[in-house]
């Protein structure tokens, strides 16, 4: 039987599909023995989803880009032929 | 557009376009570069770089770098993709050249196990669901300053992993670490993430916690 720590040290490739048929098995076997386990992959799951969105949602308010800026950048340009 | 939906996209009739007049130097050409990119290229400063004036510099020498390189472009992708990894790896030089320490502790924000290897956490805090907490416009502040404060080494694989769409291999490439500590510090990153996150999310289901912030 393996332990929370172990849960742990292959949980990403769990959650990404690419733990091997074996290994899965037997880090599922665990999962429902450990409710503490269950609990903590759900949450680290919710973790990287509000990560995620959170910043998505940021793109999504795009202010315009200050003038100033603008201005600086275009001062480095090269001059139109 | 995010970068996520832009990824991979070859390039567009209007990019070329633009491509075509940015290289023919065509007056008010690169103002428009500067205009359609500008914005969304500061948001991914911004997210590396945690500093308003770090970032608006990132900015513009990434735009200067493009003016010079865009005889370079071969458009195997979108513009937008093209720009995006310019100024992710120009944030990364400065994050560097800042001699920011990498490997701040972490160790407090990890999972924490008895003698035996078995889990000793708290019960799990996050009561309220995913899609009501993403509801609240103050909860992204939030869950983004709580990304600011993870150590920079931790950070910037978080960053490039889950929000900059980077694979593995990519992001070894862009901090010149290696795969296996790219995995290492996602983890140990998103389980940082979610001890930080912990509290907030407990307030948004309406348990008083400890305010972190």
């Amino acid at each position: 039987m393996i332990t929370c720590r172990d849960v742990d040290e292959f949980l990403d490739d769990y959650l990404e599909g690419t733990l091997p048929e074996d290994k899965r098995k037997i880090f599922e076997a665990h999962l429902g023995l450990c409710p503490p386990c269950v609990s903590y992959i759900r949450d680290y799951r919710t973790a990287g989803t509000l990560a995620k969105h959170a910043q998505e949602h940021d793109d999504r308010s795009l202010d315009d880009l200050p003038d100033e800026l603008v201005n600086a950048i275009l001062a480095a340009s090269p001059k139109p032929r | 557009m995010t970068d996520a939906e832009d990824k991979g996209n070859a390039i567009g009739d209007e990019d070329r376009a633009l491509v075509a007049e940015l290289r023919a130097g065509a007056p008010g050409s690169y103002e428009r570069l500067v205009r359609a990119h500008g914005s969304y290229l500061l948001r991914v400063a911004r997210r590396l770089l945690r500093n308003e004036d770090d970032a608006r510099d990132c900015v513009q020498e990434t735009f200067v770098l493009v003016f010079r390189k865009v005889g370079e472009f071969e458009g195997r992708s979108s513009l937008r993709s093209w720009l995006h990894r310019i100024a992710v790896n120009c944030a990364l030089m400065k994050i560097r050249s800042a001699r920011r320490i990498l490997e701040d502790s972490i160790e407090d924000l990890l999972p924490h196990y008895d003698d035996e290897g078995h889990r000793v956490e708290p019960e799990s805090e996050f009561a309220a669901s995913v899609e009501t907490t993403l509801e609240n416009a103050q909860i992204g502040d939030l869950v983004r300053r709580a990304i600011d404060r993870l150590p920079d080494g931790y950070r910037t694989v978080l960053l490039l992993r889950d929000i900059e769409d980077y694979t593995t291999q990519e992001t070894a490439a862009a901090l010149g670490i290696e795969e296996g500590a790219v995995k290492t510090r996602l983890h140990r990153a998103r389980a940082a993430l979610k001890t930080l996150l912990s509290p907030v999310l407990a307030e948004q289901a309406g348990k008083p916690q400890f305010a972190w912030w």
